[in-house]
């Protein structure tokens, strides 16, 4: 019997150990939960885009390239900024099954950021008639971390991985091939996280009633975290703004 | 029952969103006798934080890995995986060709274990089950075949490898020259018709095993996604048939007489019945302004002559031509040149052929770097940028000025990762070498890579060898070899017969 307990608590341990390892997110039926919309923008001047030369496969992806790393519009608001909710507990299901698919498409990532769930899948597409390559990196410490480098020589592949989201963070995606390519995926261990569009907006929804701790990333303008109480069944606006 | 719950448990394992298998870090014993170790023969390089900042790292290319990282090149594990610790305890055995890591043949099992086992301390991933992952399984390789090397040709292709290792796979491709590892420095792609350069061993399966697992901290992705087992096998084949096991290295190029006119103009029919010689080239490490991992490995020569005119042809891999900047043999290199990026605009490729001035001075040749006082050396020396050659007198490694006479002329050519540069020189000058019909000549080469920003003493260079310049009857050299070697035997003969009558009888047993 003391060695059926043990088996059984060495199994349950073995069994939990792995989704434990994911982070301590649990997942409920949110309710009456609340939302967060924001806008995020700069103050004063507007940085403009920086403009990368392709050295190669100029017939598909053309001379120049934007990098993306400042889409802001006139009135400063910043696209492909990340807003998410740090260290939250509880809240609803984390679709670990949605698509998510990074595509190397005339030389760019296509999105250029991507939010993505820890323990999904990420599909890796190849949509140009040419090499690419996906070298996937955790930023740990603002250091570089390998995590995968994927071959894709051929147009219209996908690959789609675990490993990629098996932890959470910041990865760096690049292509040694091509390298003006520059993309981000922020894999997330909740649901609560989203891009901002053109108008530097986003929206996270069905959040348990509480406080948090709306993080906002940009890969040139950095991070700002903001204290956020969020009410049963209403909508919080917020406005983050880089100096 | 205890089975039944073994089994269970290493179900789970398997079925988990992550298999996990337990991390063996050994115990305090092993990897403070690891650490010992280390001390003593590792951390010169990776540094005694295992960051790979020991004092040599500036001498290395590529430097020493930085094990913090826990990015490790040659595994059985798949991209971005740790190294299984038999991985690690090869690559410490076998070494990797071409780099600063030797092979530690000698150690034990007992001692690598131990190496390890340290090694792994620097990095907390060996500590984490999550992160410890099996070995795939690399299949016995199918026997070797023409029609599947044939084959290969095309998964080579159609894959793409051409982007980074180049149309015939010298590692000249597309890409080659933006390539940077994970520590955002250049790195080279392979030359694949070399593959006793290979990094992680050059049998099939070891082939096999790059282009599955990739290798990690460089841009050299995995295929596994990609590429089918049978066509792996393909590509396999195919890359294995682009070189021998070995170079086959010479220390003579036999310079073929030709009746007419040299014609640069139609080298290939020119040199199509010279013998090629393969000579190997080093870093000039002697004289400041070194380079201990130049560019280049090997250069293969020709050479013919006819009354007047001696040509000789130089091919040597390059990963790009590099035709903008200067060089010179007198350019200034630092003592040091570790700092900096490489560049393909500041330097330009070069490379010279040097030859004793003058012969008359007995047997004894020059010194091998461009010469000394006493006897000097002729360099026949172009810059790429410009393709007209030039003519220096060496006195010294900081004694090299252009000299008197007529220059060669010469003919380069970049293609397809190879440079080929044909010198053509009078046979006879004042007070300049000349090639005298049944004559060894000793000569030595140099090679400047632009990219690597060689330059001046910094560069790759042979030690002497000798051209033979083949008398036109065609007397074969092997009758003035056994003629010299005959002479050398009797003489001896005669010495040693000398010697023991003239002290006959001094010591007896």
């Amino acid at each position: 019997m003391r060695l059926l307990n043990f088996g059984v608590v060495f199994c349950l341990a073995v069994f939990f150990s792995g989704s434990l390892h994911a982070g301590s997110y649990v997942e409920a039926d949110v309710t009456d939960g609340g939302s967060i919309s924001g806008t995020v923008k700069v103050k004063g001047d507007i940085p403009a885009d920086e403009i990368k030369e392709v050295k190669k496969n100029k017939a598909q992806c053309g001379e120049t390239i934007d990098a993306e790393k400042y889409v802001i519009s006139a009135a400063g608001e910043v696209k492909w900024a990340v807003a998410m909710l740090e260290g939250i507990g509880e809240g609803k299901k984390l679709d670990k099954l949605a698509d998510v698919l990074i595509d190397n498409n005339e030389c760019r990532f296509k999105p250029h950021v991507l939010v993505a769930p820890t323990g999904g899948k990420l599909q890796v597409k190849n949509s140009d008639p040419m090499l690419h390559n996906s070298h996937f990196f955790m930023i740990v410490d603002s250091k570089k971390k390998n995590v995968i480098n994927l071959a894709l020589p051929k147009k219209g592949q996908v690959i789609a991985k675990k490993k990629i989201l098996r932890k959470p963070g910041l990865l760096s995606v690049e292509c040694d091939a091509h390298d003006f390519m520059q993309g981000y995926v922020w894999s997330l261990p909740h649901p609560y996280g989203a891009v901002t569009d053109e108008k530097g907006a986003f929206k996270l929804t069905d959040i348990p009633a509480g406080t948090y701790t709306l993080k906002v990333w940009h890969e040139a303008l950095g991070e700002k975290t903001s204290s956020v109480t969020v009410k049963p069944g209403e909508d919080t606006k917020v406005m983050i703004e880089y100096e | 029952m205890r089975k039944f719950f073994l089994l269970l448990g290493i179900f789970l394992f398997g079925t988990g969103d992550l298999y996990s298998l337990e991390p063996d870090l050994g115990t305090e014993a092993q990897r403070e006798a690891g650490k010992r170790m280390y001390m003593r023969k590792c951390a010169q390089c990776h540094g005694a934080e295992g960051d790979g900042g020991g004092i040599a790292k500036p001498f290395f290319k590529p430097a020493p890995r930085d094990f913090t990282s826990a990015s490790f090149k040659i595994r059985t594990t798949e991209s971005g995986e740790l190294p299984t610790d038999r991985d690690l305890k090869e690559i410490i055995k076998k070494g990797m060709p071409y780099t600063g890591m030797p092979a530690w043949g000698g150690l034990t099992d007992e001692e690598l274990s131990n190496l390890v086992y340290y090694t792994k301390t620097f990095a907390e991933d060996f500590a984490d089950p999550d992160a410890i992952v099996p070995p795939l399984s690399i299949p016995k390789a199918p026997p070797y075949s023409e029609e599947s090397a044939g084959a290969g040709r095309h998964v080579y292709e159609e894959n793409q490898c051409i982007d980074c290792h180049g149309n015939l796979g010298r590692g000249d491709g597309e890409s080659a020259p933006t390539l940077e590892d994970d520590w955002d420095k250049h790195i080279k792609p392979a030359d694949l018709t070399k593959r006793w350069t290979f990094r992680g061993g050059s049998t099939r399966e070891d082939i096999y095993r790059t282009f599955t697992t990739g290798l990690n901290g460089t841009p050299m992705p995995s295929y596994a996604d990609t590429i089918e087992p049978e066509d792996r096998w393909r590509l396999v084949d195919y890359v294995y048939s682009l070189s021998e096991d070995e170079p086959e290295y010479d220390t003579v190029v036999v310079a073929k007489g030709v009746v007419g006119k040299i014609d640069l103009g139609s080298a290939e029919s020119l040199f199509s019945n010279a013998k090629g010689a393969l000579f190997p080239i080093v870093g000039q490490v002697i004289e400041p302004g070194r380079e201990f991992y130049p560019s280049t490995d090997a250069v293969k020569v020709k050479a013919v002559y006819n009354y007047d005119y001696i040509a000789v042809m130089l091919t040597w891999h390059d990963m790009s031509a590099d035709r903008t900047g200067v060089n010179s043999p007198s350019l200034e290199a630092p003592r040091f040149d570790t700092e900096g990026e490489s560049t393909n605009e500041q330097f330009s490729d070069a490379v010279a052929v040097q030859i004793p001035s003058n012969m008359t001075g007995g047997s004894a040749q020059p010194y091998f770097l461009f010469g000394d006082k006493k006897s000097p050396i002729d360099l026949w020396f172009v810059d790429l940028a410009k393709e007209r050659a030039e003519l220096y007198v060496g006195k010294g490694s900081r004694n090299v000025t252009p000299a008197r006479g007529e220059e060669p002329s010469v003919l380069a050519a970049y293609e397809d990762g190879q440079w080929t540069v044909i010198f053509k020189q009078k046979r006879r000058g004042e007070n300049r070498a000349s090639f005298e019909e049944g004559r060894f000549i000793p000569i030595a080469f140099s090679v400047w890579d632009g990219f690597n920003k060689e330059r001046g003493n910094k560069r790759g260079i042979t030690s002497w060898y000798y051209l033979y310049v083949e008398p036109l009857e065609a007397k074969s050299p092997v009758f003035a070899m056994l003629k010299y070697g005959g002479l050398l035997f009797l003489l001896e003969i005669g010495s040693i017969y000398w010697v023991r009558k003239k002290h006959k009888g001094k010591f007896s047993n």
